[in-house]
């Protein structure tokens, strides 16, 4: 359901979508199904969710966030640090009965590291020079360099290699529609509704879960009020106050490092010249903007403001006409009438584009559109559907201007995102002070540099301004009160969820 | 940030008739004192308005600029306050220094050993203190090897030792913990480093005060004695009446904890809440315990609201006095969770008490102090990342806490170092 559809639904439409409880099913609220499940393309945070539901990594977190084993019985690292064997535990199946073994291990890090798969996870596995099977359930894996602690970079999750025919995988392999994991909770069925079912496997004990695609916020919140749903993964923070004096509901807050951000395609005109990406930051009002989304901190660079990288020396552009006008003519436009024109007489024009289920995202499009038109920036806007929104941005390149989130585990690392060479760098942004700092702070073994590295880092990307950066929301989930003993994982939400209890 | 309160409804505040209480702990709370007789309540503040206003925003710098009850309360909320961010400070250091030793060995030559031994020292815990001082005489930087030898031998004496600029800062806090003048300028230093020395990239290595929020809880500590009586000693605050109040004062001048002020007794006991949360740090049981708080306040706001005066009702609604006092008892109690190495349990009190309108904001129901419990609950729990989120706030109003927040940033980044960083879209 699109939010547009989503907000022709009545009070009676929407009592035809609430639905009582049934069994000891929960039910949870994603703003966007799932557009493939299969790790190895994973680019949005419901496929991340997803993925923590169906797969195992060889490790993952515990609850203190420290790497424990999942899939591993044991591991010994040699002296020099530059190989691990692992093994692992027996008698692990795959959701569709196989064994699972030290096949799999190797076919899913072939896989990843195999250039043709074009895996969006292949960075996870860099690091490992090469993989090799000592016997069923003992791997072997050879590094490129010293791994102080390598158990901490295996969370990657493990794929049945009896599913596949190479380790050459395509996006759009039937797997996708199909997926066989090995963990908690394995997916039974698509519904009609564009709702996904899972059931639980082993020791879970909350026995199915739904996953239903709910767009509008709004409908989110008043859905869990009516009791139709038993989790919401994140509220706007504009409901957290009406939801907090719920006493059927319980709001759990978790850390995501996340921003909201207006990108510019540089490697387009005039996107590619910074004065005009630094005149349209200086046209933004990104308090107005926030507004209909709740409270929030806004933002001057890439990190978060509790981030231990964020420079609070920098401060966020603002709405100031006369600084953007300043830049406009220093970048050879002039304001004729309603508009910035260019020295042939052709209006500053921004082509805009948003996912159509980023949360509250129309509502800042619309007012974003209003706020750069009233400075004299035309623009057009855009809302892509997943299909689209991979195809253009992703892969293509096919956009001048966008808004979107970010969401960042707690490592913050923003080298995909602004390294020249990043995978997903779809700003085109090309520093080589940046690099440079990216590079040193991904080899800092002193958290001191790390900080001081990425806080000249921020410095320099929000002068250069690839991205107008927003701000950042705090991540709440609202669960029922039924839904007992909840523990939820910073980044990737379900890795307890077999402790979780529904009443 | 702090919320500005107008304090609308005293404006004009005429005496009202004092309205029949009925038994029970709620119903003879300071909560249903005040909306009985709002003309008490304002004969209260009238004697230091700017004060209880900052009080009841917890403003606690300006509340406790005055000379009245409320600087008195600010003065106790304040030294709570800093206990609780010395006891994180402390664990923050111990545990950077450990995981920076097990990963890849400490930097040589370097004054962490020195940092760390101050914090493990105020800390109480002295043998681990002993053993850093140790590694600071043997592999320190010179001036962390020259403050420990001396700090070891107790020849802190000697008049060219004060040129130690380690050293000298270790003399200054022993000297205002007696009592001598001058924390203002040493609480001002603590906002910026107060040692530098070369790092692995060339740039420096800043370290901070490890010792500032120790200092501050001593200075801040008020005699128990001192705490006001009355009225004045329990509005805002998690002690239900006086009773609660003078039987806590008793606990205090024992060497109880401030922080804990009216965390259980009789009032609680009386309510059916003066349980314990089990022998297990379970969050659940502490969920269980806040719902049924809300069980027996939610029903009693409602009716108090509903047989107030037009005076009392607007004090009740307008100061938010319910959910305040709601935040102050959950403060309070997850304090004592603390104290009982029961972090899960403090983390779930402290999250449920916070007032998610403002989440970052201090306000009336949001307490520096229930930041502070949020970043030592989650930095003991291993959500180090998240106890920045709590420090963050406190930061843009306490700078002194600056050093604390940038340990507990450091103990994050070392314990994701190994990693490969995560990122999706949306």
């Amino acid at each position: 359901m699109t939010p547009a559809q989503s907000r022709l639904l009545t009070a009676g439409a929407l009592l035809a979508l609430a639905t009582p409880a049934v069994g000891a099913a929960l039910r949870y609220a994603e703003d966007l199904s799932p557009a493939i499940v299969n790790p190895l393309f994973a680019t949005t945070m419901s496929e991340a969710r997803v993925n923590e539901l169906i797969f195992q990594g060889l490790y993952t977190d515990n609850e203190e966030l420290a790497a424990t084993p999942a899939l591993v019985e044991s591991a010994t690292v040699n002296s020099s640090r530059t190989a691990m064997t692992l093994t692992l535990r027996r008698g692990l199946t795959w959701h569709d009965g196989e064994t699972l073994d030290a096949n799999d291990v190797l076919f899913t890090i072939n896989a990843m590291k195999n250039k043709a798969t074009l895996s969006t996870e292949a960075g996870r596995v860099e690091w490992i020079e090469s993989v090799t099977k000592v016997d069923d359930y003992t791997v072997e894996l050879s590094f490129g360099g010293v791994e102080a602690r390598p158990e901490d970079k295996l969370y990657f999750k493990i794929l049945p290699e009896h599913l596949f025919d190479s380790t050459t995988v395509s996006r759009s392999d039937g797997f996708r529609n199909r997926p066989v994991g090995s963990g908690p909770y394995q997916l039974v069925r698509y519904n009609d509704d564009n709702s996904i079912t899972f059931q639980a496997r082993g020791a879970a004990n909350i026995g199915e879960l739904t996953m239903r695609e709910i767009s509008d916020k709004n409908y989110q919140a008043k859905l869990l009020l009516y009791e139709s749903l038993e989790a919401l993964i994140r509220v706007l923070p504009r409901d957290l106050a009406v939801l907090q004096n719920n006493r059927k509901v319980e709001l759990y807050p978790y850390q995501t490092n996340s921003w909201w951000y207006v990108g510019f395609n540089m490697e387009r005109a005039p996107f590619d010249e910074p004065e005009v990406r630094q005149a349209i930051a200086n046209m933004i009002d990104v308090e107005s903007l926030l507004a209909p989304v709740g409270t929030g901190d806004i933002l001057s660079g890439p990190f978060v403001k509790s981030s231990p990288f964020y420079n609070h020396d920098v401060q966020p552009y603002g709405y100031n006409y006369g600084t953007a006008s300043g830049l406009l003519e220093k970048a050879g436009y002039a304001r004729e009438g309603d508009w910035w024109v260019d020295k042939k007489g052709n209006p500053l024009t921004v082509n805009l584009n948003a996912h159509q289920t980023l949360e509250s995202a129309q509502e800042v499009v619309i007012n974003l559109q209003s706020q750069l038109q009233g400075s004299g920036v035309k623009v057009n806007v855009d809302f892509l559907d997943e299909a689209a929104w991979k195809s253009r941005v992703w892969r293509e390149g096919e956009f001048d201007v966008i808004l979107s989130q970010w969401s960042f585990d707690r490592n913050e690392d923003i080298h995909e995102q602004f390294h020249s060479k990043g995978s997903r760098n779809f700003t085109g942004y090309n520093n080589e002070n940046v690099d440079e700092l990216l590079d040193a702070a991904k080899s800092a073994s002193d958290p001191h540099a790390k900080k001081t590295a990425l806080r000249k880092a921020h410095a320099i990307i929000h002068d250069d301004a690839p991205m107008v950066f927003l701000w950042t929301l705090d991540s709440y989930a609202a669960m029922s009160t039924r839904v007992s003993n909840v523990l939820i994982h910073p980044f990737y939400f379900f890795t307890y969820v077999d402790d979780w209890r529904l009443q | 940030m702090l919320t500005a309160l107008p304090f609308l409804a005293l404006l004009g505040c005429e005496p009202a008739p004092v309205q029949e209480v009925h038994e029970g702990p709620l119903d003879s709370s300071w909560i249903a004192q005040i909306v009985a007789d709002p003309a008490a309540f304002s004969a209260v503040v009238d004697a230091d308005r700017s004060g209880w206003i900052a009080l009841h925003g917890n403003d606690l710098p300006t509340a406790s600029g005055g000379d009245g009850p409320a600087a008195a309360r600010g003065l106790a909320a304040l030294s709570a306050l800093h206990i609780t961010l010395g006891r994180l400070g402390s664990a923050a250091w111990q545990s950077t220094a450990a995981t920076w030793e097990a990963r890849s060995g400490l930097p040589e030559g370097s004054a962490m050993p020195w940092f760390v031994a101050l914090a493990a020292k105020d800390a109480g815990e002295a043998s681990l203190a002993g053993a850093w001082l140790e590694r600071a005489v043997e592999g320190g930087s010179p001036d962390a090897s020259a403050a420990a030898d001396a700090l070891r031998q107790g020849d802190t004496g000697r008049p060219d030792v004060r040129e130690n600029p380690l050293l000298g800062l270790y003399l200054r806090h022993m000297e205002l913990r007696d009592g001598a003048e001058g924390m203002a300028d040493v609480t001002a230093a603590a906002a910026r480093p107060v040692y530098e020395e070369p790092g692995e990239s060339g740039d420096a290595r800043a370290f901070y005060d490890p010792q500032i929020h120790w200092t501050l809880a001593e200075v801040y500590r008020p005699e128990p004695a001192a705490l006001p009586s009355g009225l004045a000693g329990v509005m805002f605050s998690p002690c239900l009446s006086e009773v609660d109040l003078e039987a806590d004062r008793q606990r205090l001048s024992e060497g109880g904890s401030l922080g804990t002020l009216c965390a259980r007794g009789e009032s609680w006991a009386a309510l059916g809440l003066d349980t314990e949360l089990g022998a297990e740090d379970d969050p659940e049981s502490a969920r269980a315990y806040v719902r049924a708080l809300d069980r027996q306040l939610d029903p009693w706001a409602k009716a108090l609201s509903d047989g107030a005066s037009p005076e009392g009702r607007e004090l009740l609604e307008q100061l938010g006095l319910v959910p305040l006092f709601r935040s102050q008892a959950l403060l309070s109690r997850a304090r004592l969770a603390l104290e009982a190495e029961h972090p899960r349990q403090a983390l779930a009190l402290a999250q449920l008490a916070l007032d998610l309108e403002h989440p970052r904001d201090l306000s009336p129901v949001n307490a520096p102090g229930l930041f502070a419990v949020l970043a030592e609950s989650n930095l003991l729990t291993g959500h180090t990342r998240e106890a920045l989120d709590a420090l963050q706030v406190l930061v843009e109003v306490f700078p002194e806490a600056t050093g604390v927040d940038e340990v507990v940033g450091d103990l994050a980044i070392l314990k994701v170092m190994d990693r490969h960083g995560d990122s999706k879209e949306h």
